[in-house]
């Protein structure tokens, strides 16, 4: 690479030298107008002949013998300037040159198929420039869009269906979860790779297109909004720029306290309260010997006077004051520490421009889990001939992922959860076993020393199980544009995307799954006392390779033509995607990693298990899969701009994929939209100095989803073959349901963009309606018709949504002082107007996950109305048609809406985000506070069920009704035993656990001092930053008065802490 | 420049047409129209779904157990309920209701007969085609004949087509209403189904996880035993031991690990076709009735093979699965049973004792049974009944039994002393029909059992 650049400096320096003195010297300096770098190569003519191109200083020098000259001054991507110089008058004058696309001040818009001026735009986008992108430092490339962004809402942790790092644009458009989320675009296609193998720092911009004229260009894929991420590229005659950045990031270990699990010492009562009642001493009698927990292992020994009561009152005693967090805390969580490093490079001659970047991460996580990646992205534009440009990008990237430390909540018994008093080491720092599958002294001896130790130590078994993630991942674009008339353009471009993953995991001899698996499958003859190991001794090797290989081709014309005070702009084209992704998943038994040997092992017999004599199969994974994914798309889009006033747009799409089992003509489906804007500004009447912009836009179009259930015959899924016929066997995959209609989103986008006082006011105002028909909803189906999951999915209704979109900004200069505000506002309110079928009861509308109800939100929460404790016995009390009532049962399954109390809805109606920056001389601080208000959420508190059969108790356990009078005070209900499930599953769902989400958190604060040549001209490079960035910093205001971060799922995100380098050289 | 624009439409044309043709790759290597024999035959092969899930309600709801207060206490709250026969919140509701499970298997059948006829392969493959017909329909049969055992009233020739049935679902349209049927017809459907998959099915299956012809005559005989039909469950009990009648000698024989902690092999040589239950929690919690360990001579090798003891916990070991599953398939052993009662019934008593003692001879030790004999008929039938009771224990066919016998006058009241109290159901309770679950009724609208 280095060789690379050196010759591309080469040629740029070589382009520079071609002037030589004569009689007179017109001499002079070309800039780009937007950013007043010099723009080197740039042909400057003279109308007689005499030609010459700019050195890399942007300047030039003609021989001349005439005084006045008519220069034509060009380069490609800029527009061409046509002057006259008198030399008599002035000599050495600047020249600048404007970019052929972007206009003065303007920005401009990438959809993925072209890059529009802000102000021909009649849909609705939300730009994020490079500075505010990048203010919010991370590893992913998504993450930093977080807050920052008009009309997207962050979705929180708690809300997990929506996956991780989950966003919003303008509320939901479907119910399906599955299909909810927003397309993402790199460059020009869409992104069919890990979203984690995008270096952050290779982007240059980001566009969400938020509505249909916006989004439609996309197609099936866009209901949910598209985000175009368009990467770094250099510049025709630009000179070498090099960047480099890196970023140290901390952050704290995660508080485990403030999960609230039952007290040690209440946990322990309860346990001893159980035990009274004989729970679970048939277990000690079963062949399997399953685990108890360490207070009953004593109160059994006390049961059988092995130990005197007051020794166990010592032992209990002992054990009420451990805390497994303190354990977690001190052996497993470590501080995050997070590098990155990034460097690039770009250039360009008058026919060539490049870039070339390359970005190093280094992540261990407060597990100590490994994220390592090495990303090399390389882009070039030549210009063949006149005519003739080409376009290659090449991205490589090399991820690895290194599993770490168990995690808080994923140790436990297999029949139960971890109880709170476990600890993991014992005074000295020695690993204590944890008795997951069998019994405590039990296996302590078992097999008189020809079985493995068949124990699990939490404290050890991590370093023996370890899962490793190999990512790689190349991804190619290559793009021709051919200029066929000056007003006509054709295009193709090709992508393919290739990323190998393989996903290994090795569980050593030592760990406790290996130990577990040889020992359950040991034979031992009781008269020779040889060993028969039926799994082999050595470790076990999982391993899962994935290929996906995802190949786009575009063929595209447009057409650009002015005349007279008109410009149409015309673009139509083809596409055609295919994702094909083809996986292997193989267990090796007896594996050594040394010598790369494994053993094979009998999985069609069955053996005796050693533990319980039951014959069973040794595991086997092994399994093969093929996916591809096809798409054909027809597209077109034109725009008529009038006079720079008037602009009316349109766009239409039609697309088809292979879903299987779909009627042909079903396949098809058309998108539209049509938008129109109205440039104030350029009115001849309209004439006001303090208004620099003002544009009114609106949009409507139809922008749709497809469910994969949506076939017309029966299609059944393979499985592997059968051990016993050695035949294949299989599963329904899918139920006939040809009336499955596609779900239709409609959205009417009315806004207005301005600017007054230059940039003191400047912003834009959108208001949307969403019209979201025939949505596809899993409606509850009655078990008998054999549909086991108890749902089919149903065109059930329609919805509407309205949501403003508001961001306003400012901009001051104060002396030295440099302020600039931004306030992000958004509102979504959206309702269910209309439903095709009503026979939503009880325990279907209060299950988690989203509520369907005819005139309330998508999102909405209902919880059972609650009537207090009983005074008499702590019962928690329902309404039943009307009626204070205890019969859970009854008011579970035909609770009515009418006696349902609605909560609200998941999501904030109001959200948002305060952005401010202050820059004086070279420094520069910048915080943001976001704020969601208008939403709720449940709260966890105590499940007996859970409690009782798990030993997994919530805090709430302490603050439970114990007598009477303590009604007044608590709603936590007594404890009973025998447990009744529903008494549990009415207080789960009951109105008294939803608390209000409203919160206000401070989100970020930067703070960074920049050194700049042009004011040190003593400095070496161009410039330099040095920052220090505080991300997560947390709540300053809630709502709620439980003490609980409404976002969080368990535990909230820690801070972040990072300090940041940037040079320019 | 023309050129230019006419080869682009060139281009397009041809891609549209190339469309559909790119556009028929399937998107999933493993999915399938099931539209031959062999791609219909798979959905049968779904062994962990059809053979080993079987429904426990029958052993939960037997009088073979006994559970300790304490124990039952343990247990949650659908199960405490089912074990005292409870009116109401006796199953989960949902995914794992024994319901879902049985209409699941009922649907599974019904995407099969839908498809079969129209096999593109049909008239080729014309006995693989018989094979997979009989298949689907011995397995609609088999699943309705224990909704029915569960859900609705014994079977009485008097009221049957009144008495209220199961929903009778005989096709894949999930948009067709659940509306129960009568006993009558919901027998008769199950005997219309079994004739005709023991029509079809071969004599001897590739494999016993799949049906044959003797297991279809099994079920048959099993189906008319219940309806209390002697002469046509020996007609059916005849046609399978034909096929199939080979008895294992408890003291040694191919199948019998005597020395292994789970004595009976799977697949042994009388299994005819095999399904089986998951150990049930109420079971696990339970003792073996003292009085049926008792029954069981000193010399009867059943009492070590199956039992560990008259209070060992949860650890019958005498299941033909080979583990700690529950075995509820037909056996040959089932077969001697249902010809012994059945002969008895019509009168034919050397018939029935001749049976009974062939069977039993294989359960002692060498040279310790003394061959049963008797006086009267209703002596033999008697030992028929018990020995019935020994054999299949925890098969889940007691509760099927003891419905059926109240029936002709048995009297057999089943109690649970718990706490104090005494739970009882006397013979033909309205009880016999358990409560159908509470989330179906509130869906369908479809009466519940009375009470």
């Amino acid at each position: 690479m280095r060789n690379l650049v050196f010759l591309f400096l080469v040629i740029i320096i070589a382009l520079g030298h071609h002037a030589n003195a004569q009689q007179i010297e017109l001499r002079g300096r070309v800039i780009s107008a937007t950013d007043q770098t010099p723009l080197a190569g740039v042909t400057v003519k003279i109308a007689n002949g005499a030609a010459g191109t700019t050195n890399a200083k942007g300047e030039f020098k003609l021989v001349v013998t005439a005084q006045k000259n008519k220069l034509s001054i060009s380069l490609i991507g800029y527009q061409t300037l046509m002057v006259t110089i008198d030399l008599a008058q002035k000599n050495d004058e600047v020249f600048l040159l404007q970019p052929t696309i972007i206009n003065l001040n303007e920005v401009t818009i990438t959809t993925g198929y072209e890059i529009v001026p802000k102000e021909r735009v009649t849909g609705s986008f939300t730009v994020i420039d490079n500075k505010t992108y990048n203010q919010q430092i991370g590893t992913g490339v998504l993450e930093r869009l977080r807050f920052i962004t008009n009309g997207v809402a962050p979705v929180a942790d708690r809300i997990t269906i929506l996956g991780d790092n989950a966003m919003l644009i303008r509320g939901m458009s479907t119910l399906t979860q599955n299909i909810q989320r927003p397309l993402v675009i790199v460059d020009n296609f869409e992104y069919q790779g890990d979203y984690n193998n995008i270096n952050p720092n290779d982007i240059e911009s980001v566009s969400f297109l938020k509505d249909a004229a916006a989004g439609s260009i996309w197609g099936a894929k866009a209901a949910n909004g598209v985000i175009v991420l368009t990467t770094k590229k250099g510049k025709y005659g630009q000179p070498l720029k090099i960047n480099f950045t890196s970023n140290l990031s901390t952050a704290a270990p995660p508080d485990l306290y403030y999960d609230k699990p039952i007290a040690a010492a209440d946990l322990i009562a309860v346990e001893q309260f159980l035990f009274a009642q004989k729970y679970r001493f048939t277990d000690t009698a079963r062949s399997t010997h399953p685990p108890f927990s360490q207070v009953y292992e004593l109160l059994f020994k006390q049961k059988a006077g092995q130990i005197t009561s007051a020794a166990v009152a010592d032992e209990l005693r002992k054990l009420s004051t451990k805390d497994v967090r303190a354990d977690f805390a001190n052996y497993f969580y470590q501080q995050e520490i997070n590098q990155q490093y990034a460097l690039s490079l770009s250039g360009g001659s008058p026919v060539m421009a490049w870039n070339l970047s390359l970005g190093v991460d280094r992540n261990k996580s407060n597990l100590a889990a490994t994220y390592n990646r090495n990303t090399l992205r390389f882009g070039n534009q030549i210009q063949l001939n006149k005519a003739l440009a080409l376009n290659l990008d090449i991205a490589f990237t090399n991820g690895y992922n290194g599993s770490g430390k168990p995690a808080y909540g994923s140790i436990s018994p297999t029949n139960g959860a971890l109880p709170v008093y476990s600890s993991f080491a014992d005074v000295n720092g020695n690993a204590l076993p944890l008795y997951t599958n069998y019994r405590q002294g039990y296996i302590d001896n078992l097999g008189a020393g020809k079985l493995l130790d068949w124990r699990y130590y939490p404290l050890e078994d991590y370093k023996y199980a370890t899962t490793v993630n190999r990512i790689n991942e190349l991804n190619a674009t290559i793009g021709l544009n051919y200029t066929i008339l000056p007003a006509l353009k054709a295009a193709v471009n090709y992508r393919i995307a290739r990323q190998w993953s393989g996903l290994s995991t090795l569980n050593a001899e030592q760990s406790y799954l290996t130990r577990n698996l040889i020992n359950t499958f040991t034979q031992v003859n009781t008269i020779t006392g040889l060993v028969n190991y039926k799994v082999p001794r050595g470790d076990i090797y999982d391993h899962t390779d994935e290929v996906m290989t995802a190949q786009n081709l575009r063929a595209q014309l447009n057409y650009d033509k002015h005349w007279g005070l008109g410009e149409l702009h015309v673009l139509a084209g083809t596409e055609w995607s295919e994702r094909l992704l083809s996986s292997n998943t193989q267990r090796l038994y007896g594996y050594d990693a040394e010598m790369l040997g494994f053993t094979p092992v009998d999985v069609i017999n069955t053996y005796p298990s050693y533990m319980s004599g039951s014959l069973t199969n040794i595991p086997y994974l092994d399994s093969r899969g093929e996916l591809n994914n096809r798409f054909t798309s027809y597209y077109a889009n034109a725009a008529y701009t009038f006079d720079k006033r008037y602009t009316l747009s349109a766009s239409a799409r039609r697309d088809a994929s292979n879903l299987f089992g779909v009627a042909t003509n079903d396949r098809w489906e058309p998108f539209w939209s049509v938008g129109a804007s109205w440039n104030v500004l350029q009115e001849k009447w309209f004439k006001s100095a303090a208004i620099q912009e003002l544009k009114l836009r609106a949009s409507y179009g139809k922008q749709g989803n497809v469910d994969p259930k949506k076939v017309a015959v029966t299609t059944i899924a393979y499985g592997n073959n059968s051990i016993y016929t050695q035949t294949p066997w299989s599963q329904v995959a899918n139920y006939p349901n040809p009336d499955l209609k596609w779900e239709q989103v409609g959205m009417l986008n009315l806004g207005i963009d301005f600017n007054a006082w230059k940039g003191k006011l400047s912003g834009s105002i959108e208001y949307y309606t969403k019209k979201m028909s025939d949505l596809y909803a899993l409606v509850a189906i009655d078990r008998t018709t054999g549909i086991s999951s108890g749902t089919v999915t149903r065109n059930i209704g329609q919805a509407k949504g309205h949501g403003w979109d508001i961001e306003l900004k400012t901009s001051h200069q104060i002396g030295q002082l440099n302020w600039n505000a931004d306030l992000i506002l958004n509102t979504y309110t959206d309702r269910i107007t209309k439903l095709n079928q009503n026979n939503f009861t009880g325990r279907e509308v209060m299950a988690t996950g989203f509520s369907i109800v005819e005139g309330y939100s998508l999102s909405s929460l209902f919880a059972f109305k609650w009537a207090g404790l009983d005074p008499q016995t702590g019962d928690p009390m329902g309404y039943l048609n009307g009626q204070v009532s205890k019969d859970y049962s009854a008011i579970l399954t035909t609770t009515k809406l009418a006696d349902a109390t609605y909560i609200g809805s998941q999501f904030p109606k109001l959200f948002g985000s305060l952005g401010s920056s202050w820059r004086y001389k070279g420094f520069e601080l910048t915080a943001r506070l976001s704020y969601k208000f208008a939403y709720f959420f449940k709260r966890n508190s105590i499940d007996y069920g859970a409690l009782v059969t798990q030993l997994g108790g919530h805090a709430d356990y302490a603050k439970r009704w114990q007598k009477s009078g303590d009604e007044l005070y608590t709603n936590v209900p007594s404890f009973v035993y025998p447990v009744i499930a529903v008494r549990d599953e009415f207080y789960r769902n009951s109105a008294v656990l939803f608390e209000k989400g409203d919160h206000i958190r401070l989100q970020y604060l930067n703070l960074s001092y920049t050194l700049n040549q042009s004011a040190y001209k003593w400095l070496p490079i161009k410039a330099v930053r040095l920052g220090i960035a505080a991300n997560k910093l947390g709540i300053i205001w809630k709502a709620n008065k439980a003490g609980l971060d409404p976002e969080a799922n368990t535990i909230p995100r820690s801070q972040n802490i990072t300090a940041a380098l940037n040079i320019n050289f | 420049m023309k050129k230019w624009i006419n080869s682009f439409l060139l281009i397009s044309t041809l891609a549209l047409m190339g469309c559909e043709k790119f556009l028929e790759e399937k998107p999933n290597k493993k999915l399938v129209v099931p539209s031959t024999v062999a791609s219909i035959q798979t959905l049968l092969d779904d062994y962990s779904t059809l053979n080993q899930k079987e429904v426990t309600t029958g052993i939960s709801t037997c009088d073979d157990f006994t559970m300790s207060t304490a124990n039952w206490l343990s247990l949650d709250q659908n199960n405490r309920n089912l074990y005292v026969w409870s009116a109401n919140n006796a199953f989960v509701t949902g995914a794992g209701s024994p319901w879902t499970t049985l209409y699941a298997n009922v649907y599974k059948a019904n995407v099969v007969l839908d498809r079969i006829d129209d096999a593109i392969d049909r008239t080729t493959n014309l006995t693989a085609w018989g094979n997979v017909k009989g298949q689907a329909l011995f397995l609609r049969a088999r699943s309705y004949l224990n909704l029915l055992s569960i859900w609705s009233l014994p079977y009485d020739q008097a009221t049957s087509t009144t008495d209220m049935g199961v929903p009778l679902r005989l096709d894949v349209n999930f948009n067709t209403p659940s509306v129960r049927a009568s006993v009558e017809v919901g027998y008769q459907q199950v005997l219309n189904d079994l004739r005709a998959a023991a029509a079809l099915l071969p004599n001897y299956p590739v494999h016993v996880i799949r049906p044959s012809k003797p297991a279809a005559y099994a079920f048959l005989a099993r189906a008319f035993l219940t309806m209390n039909k002697p002469d046509s469950c020996l007609k059916y009990t005849a046609l399978a031991l034909q096929l199939k009648s080979n008895l294992m000698d408890y003291n040694a024989s191919e199948g019998i690990n005597s020395k292994a902690e789970y004595p009976f092999l799977r697949f042994n040589p009388e299994v005819i076709f095999e399904t089986y239950m998951p150990y049930p929690a109420t079971l696990q919690k339970g003792d073996i009735d003292k009085e049926l360990y008792d029954s069981y001579a000193t010399n009867d090798l059943r009492k070590t093979m199956y039992h560990r003891s008259a209070t060992a916990v949860g650890i019958f070991k005498g299941t033909y699965s080979g583990g700690t599953f529950l075995f509820n398939g037909p056996a040959t052993d089932e077969l001697y049973l249902m010809k012994a009662e059945s002969l008895a019934r019509l009168e034919d008593k050397e018939g029935a004792l001749t049976t009974l003692n062939e069977l039993v001879l294989k359960r002692f030790k060498t040279g310790t049974f003394v061959p049963y004999t008797a006086t009267t008929v209703a002596e033999v039938l008697q030992m028929v009944l018990l020995e019935r009771r020994k054999e299949l224990v925890f098969r889940g066919l007691r509760w099927m039994d003891v419905r059926r016998l109240n029936k002709i006058g048995a009297n057999i009241t089943m109690k649970r002393q718990l706490n104090g109290v005494d739970y009882l159901v006397k013979p033909n309770e309205l009880r016999y029909a358990l409560p159908i679950p509470e989330d179906i009724v509130e869906l369908t609208g479809m009466p519940q059992n009375y009470r």
